[in-house]
């Protein structure tokens, strides 16, 4: 398909440009140049054409505009206002270029907000009636585990027994597998799924089909992400029909996904139907998600109720493998959108607030502005022109402004969606970013708000001239300023100080969360270290002699290489989130009942693991020669499990029963540092590191390499090492250890620069504000400045004057900021870490820099007022 | 629509280009021409705008081409010059060489 102008520039071209000749032939030409210059990247194409396109309708407008007002077509003397209104830029161009670029800026980030949290955590999944699609998970009550993957013997009961979902499936947790098609093999992200797994959820695929029913007659079928599709098969439609071996086994590919496909599936390149008998609950751990679909009138609570009623039966059928364990039934959107929902919904709220504020700025600068207007109208009045002629003024004149603002604003929301979707770093990417897209109920919503304070405020003057009022207002010499102006302006410097403030100290405490979070000591060194995943699973490497033996052969020609400081493997690298877990308790203690087990993580390492990822060791040892496959069991656990059991320090040398294989006692060597294993986030769980040799149940490592210098420099050299051992072994996963701890910080990393963007924009917009409003007042009172200081004012009473008028409401409006910042801080207390929500640094903080940007914005204006001579102020107009 | 009317510098260099595509006088094609001849930017606006004043005048006429002659996804506008342009054209022309008479020394360009 040809490349196609971004949808909404274009609607609103056909909407702006005259339907005749022009207008097509323009609308044409522009298309065409669009697709041009697509070949060069359609990014800025996009970009290229949305600038046009906004040329081209301000051109257009302003040409209709004026043959209408020379045609007199616009009814009732419109035109002439809308050629007045556009005359006011000439006229005041500060005061209309200040009110354009704060309705532009209000409107650009509410939109550009907006329709990110739209794409990321309001639209529908992209799936059948999504709404009715729910996640089950077993709960272990006891810990408070929620969302524990399943038994299959426990989903195949709920499955027989509920009758609130029509059905139920399930697809079982990545798992990296070998891939060989033709000649080459790769290493691949696999999960094994039930044959009605696409079905159930509705999905449609992008090539071919998704699970058959041979699929149900022991046939395996697999099916491939879109992403995996594009870089291993360029996207060759022809594959489907094609075999593959995966992990040994032969199968069929049947189908591609959508790159939109997300259900349990983050990273998973390949699925592979799963047919015959699940497990049950005597030989199988737990390892399904399960999925399922309401039936008719059922939802998702009462689902919840029912499984949990069927988890307690399975309780008391299982007493053993069940003791603890309920279900619990979670709606399929929670799931995708997870964690960012709070953030979102905060972000939400901030660009509220900055909308509000841009919103008060524009209030203000009119408000102000009609003090002056009203003379102006007066006289305008005086000469015979009727009040709906003045109305109308008024609204023309505030409809340019908001239109323009309001165009300028979508056009640039438009370009910071785009950059967000392609040229943001992969750390801070939102799920679903890339169906962003400017909304339509986003639009209408900031536009709107906006157009009606400007209009409303825009008008307002014109309301209070009346025809006999006029004389009085003309007596008054414009210098008076009436009183309910007054009071709406001081309650819009208190207001967006306020405002301002709540902003500012939002973001203080996400910057100091933020710090807290990056300071916790993670337990690792992941500067100079290079990881890659190496699997030998497949015929080649039954048994543990093999695959230990590959391992030591790999570290060993590693090692030899110069540059190189260690070279070990772990199962689960940290910081990555997931990872093995049982229970084990100290060998001299009675066995735990089944509700008091605590889980440890089991790691099993090969190689300098320890040092090759920087982990300190606290006592003992690591492994050594010493622990050669005929030695006696011994493991080295964090500081966390030694210090629950040996809180005196004496852990090395006791045993620890570990609930895996067998119950034989294993022997603690050393203690090592804690390494956390989702992000800095979470609390240190106990964990223990067993010698690769003893248990490769595994049959991967993720070798780690410490450098001296750049770790990527030794990407090609680890590949050679595996490739001179085994060609036919993948090296999967290759990166940079940083960029795996980076990837753990995203989230917060990313609300952090979002909230401090915001501030600075509320900053700006509060001073720009603040600084016209006090500008404009002081400007209004030249007259009376100039009387005062011909009667002999002094200069600096004269400042004083105008500063503790400013001053006075931006104490007032800090005091209520200061308020609100604490409220606030509650609300978003589950974002942040390691901060108390009501932070006295970043309230302190955000005071004193609001406090500053008001005074700057009260100096320049009162400086200006003292500097006023009293001939020229005097002066008649 | 006169043929007295005068014509403006850009509308003549609107009516030259169309002279100089021929039969590929598309809109886009013409403000190239324009771009690339006269070396400025044109304004697209401003463009059609003149475009549809040269039709009112009298000046150009179009047709709608078939997608296929374009070479693009739909049809387009083919513009041609009408007798009475040509007029218009000849008679800035003579003004214009008769205002010129005598200056070439001053005209000349530097370097020329």
């Amino acid at each position: 398909m040809s490349p196609r102008p971004p949808r909404w520039a274009a609607r609103l071209l056909t909407w702006l440009l005259p339907s005749g000749g022009a207008g097509r032939s323009a609308r044409a030409d522009l298309e065409t140049e669009f697709r041009e210059r697509s070949t060069e990247g359609e990014r800025s194409a996009s970009f290229w054409y949305v600038w046009e396109a906004a040329k081209l309708s301000a051109h257009f407008i302003v040409q209709g505009l004026q043959e209408a007002v020379r045609g007199g077509r616009i009814m009732g003397g419109w035109g002439q206002q809308f050629r007045l209104a556009l005359r006011q830029f000439r006229l005041e161009p500060g005061f209309m270029g200040t009110a354009v670029g704060t309705i532009a800026l209000g409107i650009g980030a509410t939109v550009a907000i907006f329709s990110i949290v739209e794409a990321v955590v309001l639209s529908p999944l992209p799936y059948q009636e999504p709404d009715r699609l729910v996640a089950v998970w077993e709960w272990h009550m006891p810990r408070d585990r929620h969302r524990n993957v399943a038994n299959p013997g426990n989903f195949t009961a709920w499955r027989e027994r509920t009758a609130t979902l029509s059905d139920m499936s399930g697809v079982s947790i990545q798992q990296p597998s070998r891939i060989s098609i033709d000649d080459r093999t790769d290493e691949v992200m696999v999960q094994a799924a039930l044959p009605n797994f696409f079905d159930l959820l509705g999905v449609e695929p992008a090539v071919g089909t998704t699970f058959t029913r041979a699929s149900d007659e022991g046939v395996m079928e697999v099916v491939l992400s879109n992403d995996f599709w594009r870089r291993y098969f360029a996207a060759d439609p022809s594959i489907v029909g094609r075999s593959v071996d995966l992990n040994g086994t032969e199968g069929t590919i049947v189908g591609v996904l959508r790159p939109d496909y997300m259900v349990h599936g983050e990273g998973t390149e390949v699925w592979r139907s799963m047919g015959g008998a699940l497990g049950d609950q005597t030989n199988s751990g737990r390892w399904l998600m399960a999925v399922g679909r309401l039936g008719p009138g059922a939802t998702a609570e009462g689902a919840d109720v029912e499984l949990r009623g069927i988890a307690s039966a399975l309780e008391q059928e299982f007493p053993d493998f069940n003791g603890g364990w309920s279900a619990e039934v979670v709606p399929m959107a929670d799931e995708v959108v997870g964690d960012v929902r709070t953030a979102l919904w905060m972000f939400l709220g901030a660009v509220g607030l900055l909308l509000l504020i841009a919103n008060a700025n524009v209030a203000g600068l009119f408000i102000v502005r009609a003090t002056h207007k009203r003379r102006v109208l007066a006289v305008h009045a005086a000469l015979g022109a009727t009040r709906i002629d003045l109305v109308r003024q008024g609204v023309a004149e505030a409809a340019v402004v908001a239109g323009l603002g309001a165009l300028i604003g979508v056009a640039g929301a438009h370009g910071v969606l785009g950059w967000m979707a392609t040229s943001m770093p992969d750390a801070f990417r939102l799920p679903r970013i890339e169906e962003a897209s400017v909304v339509g109920p986003a639009l209408l919503v900031a536009v709107g708000i906006t157009a009606i304070t400007t209009i409303v405020f825009g008008a307002l003057p014109t309301l209070q001239i009346r025809g006999g009022a006029s004389a009085g207002v003309l007596k008054a010499e414009g210098r008076g300023t009436s009183r309910g102006t007054v009071k709406a302006r001081r309650f819009l410097v208190v207001g967006e100080v306020a405002l301002s403030v709540i902003l500012l100290a939002g973001a203080g405490l996400f910057v100091r969360s933020m710090s807290s979070l990056l300071s916790i000591d993670d337990g690792i060194t992941p500067e100079h270290v290079l990881v890659a995943r190496i699997n030998l699973s497949g015929p080649n490497y039954r048994g543990d002699a093999a695959k230990s033996a590959f391992f030591l052969a790999l570290h060993d020609s590693l090692r030899a290489h110069p540059g190189v400081e260690a070279t070990g493997g772990t199962t689960f690298l940290p910081m990555n989130g997931s990872g093995a877990a049982t229970s084990a308790w100290p060998a001299d203690r009675p066995e735990p009942e089944s509700d008091d087990r605590r889980p440890a993580d089991i790691r099993n390492v090969s190689g300098d693991y320890f040092d090759a990822m920087g982990i300190r060791l606290l006592a003992g040892r690591t492994f050594d020669e010493r622990d050669g496959p005929d030695d006696p069991q011994r493991i080295v656990v964090n500081r966390a499990l030694a210090d629950r059991y040996w809180p005196n320090g004496d852990a090395v040398g006791k045993s620890v029963v570990i609930n895996w294989v067998d119950l034989t006692p294993w022997e603690i060597v050393g203690v090592v540092a804690d390494v956390r294993v989702t992000g800095p986030a979470e609390p240190s769980r106990e964990a223990i590191y067993i010698p690769y040799r003893h248990a490769t149940f595994f049959p991967w490592q993720q070798v780690a390499v410490r450098v001296r210098g750049e770790p990527l420099a030794m990407a090609e050299s680890l590949r050679t090492a595996v490739g001179r051992l085994d060609p036919q072994v993948p090296v999967g996963q290759l990166q940079v250890m940083q960029e795996v701890v980076d990837r753990a910080v995203a989230q917060p990393r990313m609300q952090r620069t979002l909230m401090v963007s915001f501030a600075v924009l509320a900053t700006l917009l509060a001073a720009v504000g603040l600084y016209g409003v006090l500008a404009y007042t002081v400007s209004r009172r030249v007259r009376e400045i100039g009387v005062r200081m011909a009667l002999g004012a002094r200069a600096d009473r004269v400042v004083r004057n105008v500063l503790a008028q400013g001053l006075s409401l931006v104490a007032i409006g800090l005091v209520i900021g200061l308020a609100g910042s604490a409220a606030m801080g509650r609300l978003v207390a589950g974002l942040l870490h390691g901060i108390h929500p009501i932070d006295p640094w970043s309230m302190a903080g955000a005071g004193i820099v609001i406090g500053l940007v008001a005074c700057a914005a009260c100096v320049v204006p009162a400086v200006r007022a003292a500097r006023i001579a009293p001939s020229e102020a005097l002066r008649p107009e | 629509m006169s043929p007295k009317s005068f014509l403006g510098e850009f509308e003549q260099m609107v009516l030259l280009a169309i002279l100089q595509q021929k039969d590929r006088a598309f809109a886009l094609e013409v403000r190239r021409e324009i771009e690339g001849s006269a070396d400025r930017a044109v304004s697209r606006g401003a463009f059609y705008t003149t475009l549809d004043r040269l039709e009112k005048k009298g000046f150009v006429e179009w047709e709608e081409a078939e997608a296929d002659v374009t070479g693009r996804a739909s049809a387009l506008r083919r513009f041609a010059v009408t007798e009475a342009g040509l007029s218009a054209l000849r008679e800035s022309r003579r003004a214009f060489d008769a205002l010129s008479r005598g200056l070439d020394g001053v005209l000349r360009e530097e370097g020329a």
